[in-house]
């Protein structure tokens, strides 16, 4: 078995004194694709900015390749090689696509000096963003601004990548090219930990899942599993 | 092609005419650029910290701990005058980054308040403490180069020459990447990879250092300032309004504001006696409506100039 990449203990966290997550415990091994699912509102995105270091949890411990990075600052723990793929994607629409995937680059110079190389690699797996590589990036529809903000992430040569919605507000033919962008990705080594409300096109993806309700943790299994568990049947995927 | 090459003829031709200016002027016309470079100075380090999305008003008091640091320097320690600048650029790091650790977490208006109260508080320190500034009488100090206004006019055109270089460092550096971004969205710059906090520090301390040279230089070159003048809020608010008009995150911007906007405000000074003040205003409002991206946005609509 694979050594895991992500280890989180006991985590709870939330916003002022209102607690959103509950004692969270979960791993992610690598070169895996791990799916986070649960209703609107459950704390999925507030697991993902915990996990980031956008919010500081209250309590527990958050361990990545070994080593404990709870209290890390973001950029910090991106330059470790855990990178956030924010919901509602976030680009930065003033500057091109090329100006984009460069700020991914800047994260270490390691990821600086292999620029060339990962922005190839990146244009490959979603050849539209090559035509508009020059193009602002707030001119970019819906599915390319998706693509953008995950290849930009790429650009940071991330051991795990955090994907937050990807298939928010997008066409089904285009969350199926994004998706398996995602495993293409997985294939090349990067782990990836996913949190979506597809739970269907979620579990067919990943190998594991959790499901996170209220706050905490009610299920986990591989994913076969989990699409023959009763409950998630019947909530989640309406057979 | 050819509008690539004009885009260089242009910045050349202003090159030279700035290099030749005092010399083929007089002295009035010799101390208005001089006070209009200072200005270029001030806008050009306001915009520093814009880029990092800051809005500061720490510049007066970096102004005035440059006019006074050196100014105190120079007369009680006996430092040559360019030690003195160096003592006061020093003393504005330390006092930046100091600053900086403690306000640069605040966001938006609580950063601004933040430094509009450092600025205060140096105002009061150099009222209360008369033994060591001279209190409300202010200080003196010898006219710097004897009052030659050429070589006065070469320090601060040095000073500004240095400002833009280190522009345009900013702009084709990996801070302009993340500076872009962190304007953007803070959040998705710092999932990135990007310490917003290192960067803003960067940005805060540079500007603090110009702010700081520029106010060194007036000290010595007026020969005389006090407390309200040296930490003034004018200066930190003309330096703003003149990067905003000149066009924001641009080397040519802050400067074109500020040669523009001096030139406007000494002409209007002498043609119009009184209220001249409310035509500069009015000038002022109508060029944040109709250039909203500033007098460099202006080339954009003009492609020729491109």
């Amino acid at each position: 078995m694979n050594t895991p990449i992500l280890e989180v203990t006991n985590l709870s966290g939330g916003y002022g004194s209102l607690q959103v997550i509950w004692n969270l415990n979960l791993t992610v091994h690598e070169g895996e694709i791990v799916c986070l699912i649960g209703a609107n509102g459950a704390g999925k995105t507030t697991t993902l900015r915990l996990l980031s270091g956008l919010e500081k949890p209250m309590q527990g411990e958050i361990k990545f390749q070994g080593i404990s990075i709870t209290n890390w600052l973001p950029a910090r723990i991106a330059r470790l090689g855990m990178t956030h793929v924010p919901e509602g994607r976030n680009i930065f629409g003033q500057m091109t696509v090329r100006e984009n995937l460069e700020v991914g680059a800047n994260c270490s110079p390691e990821a600086w000096r292999k620029k060339e190389a990962t922005m190839n690699y990146v244009l490959n797996l979603f050849p539209i963003l090559k035509e508009r590589a020059n193009q602002l990036a707030g001119t970019l529809s819906g599915g390319e601004q998706q693509m953008l903000a995950i290849a930009r992430a790429l650009m940071t040569c991330p051991r795990l990548l955090l994907v937050d919605e990807p298939s928010m507000g997008l066409a089904p033919a285009v969350v199926d090219n994004v998706f398996k962008a995602l495993r293409e990705v997985m294939g090349n080594g990067v782990a990836i930990f996913l949190v979506e409300q597809d739970v269907k096109r979620s579990l067919k993806l990943a190998e594991r899942g959790y499901v996170l309700e209220n706050g905490h943790i009610v299920l986990k299994g591989t994913s076969s599993e989990l699409m023959e568990h009763e409950e998630i049947k019947r909530a989640y995927l309406a057979v | 092609m050819k509008n690539f090459k004009l885009k260089y003829v242009i910045v050349a031709a202003a090159i030279i005419l700035a290099g030749i200016f005092p010399f083929i002027t007089g002295e009035y016309y010799r101390h208005l650029g001089i006070l209009t470079l200072m200005y270029a100075v001030l806008a050009l380090s306001w915009d520093f910290a814009a880029r990092a999305e800051l809005v500061s008003f720490a510049h007066t008091g970096f102004f005035g701990l440059g006019a006074y640091t050196s100014a105190l320097t120079f007369l009680k320690l006996g430092f040559p005058l360019y030690l003195s600048f160096a003592a006061a650029v020093l003393l504005t790091i330390v006092v930046a980054i100091a600053l900086g650790y403690l306000t640069l977490r605040l966001s938006g208006i609580y950063f601004a308040i933040a430094t509009l109260a450092f600025s205060e508080v140096l105002l009061v320190v150099a009222l209360q403490l008369p033994n060591v500034t001279g209190g409300a009488m202010g200080i003196s100090v010898p006219s710097l180069f004897g009052g030659m206004r050429v070589y006065s006019y070469c320090l601060i055109l040095g000073i500004l020459a240095l400002a833009v270089v280190v522009s345009i460092y900013l702009e084709r550096s990996h801070y302009h990447l993340a500076f872009s971004a962190m304007r953007t969205s803070p959040g998705a710059a710092s999932v990135l990879g990007v310490n917003t906090v290192r960067y803003r520090l960067a940005s805060f301390t540079l500007s603090a250092i110009f702010s700081c040279l520029a106010g060194a230089f007036y000290v010595h070159y007026t020969t005389t300032t006090i407390p309200y003048e040296a930490f003034s809020l004018t200066i930190g608010v003309a330096s703003m309004v003149m990067a905003v008009l000149g066009g924001l995150y641009s080397t040519a911007g802050p400067v074109l504001g500020a040669i523009v906007l001096k030139i406007i405000e000494e002409y209007m000074r002498v043609t119009i006696p009184y209220g001249y003040m409310i035509i500069y205003g009015l000038i002022l409002v109508a060029g944040i409506l109709f250039l909203p991206k500033g007098l460099v946005g202006v080339q954009k609509k003009w492609k020729f100039l491109k």
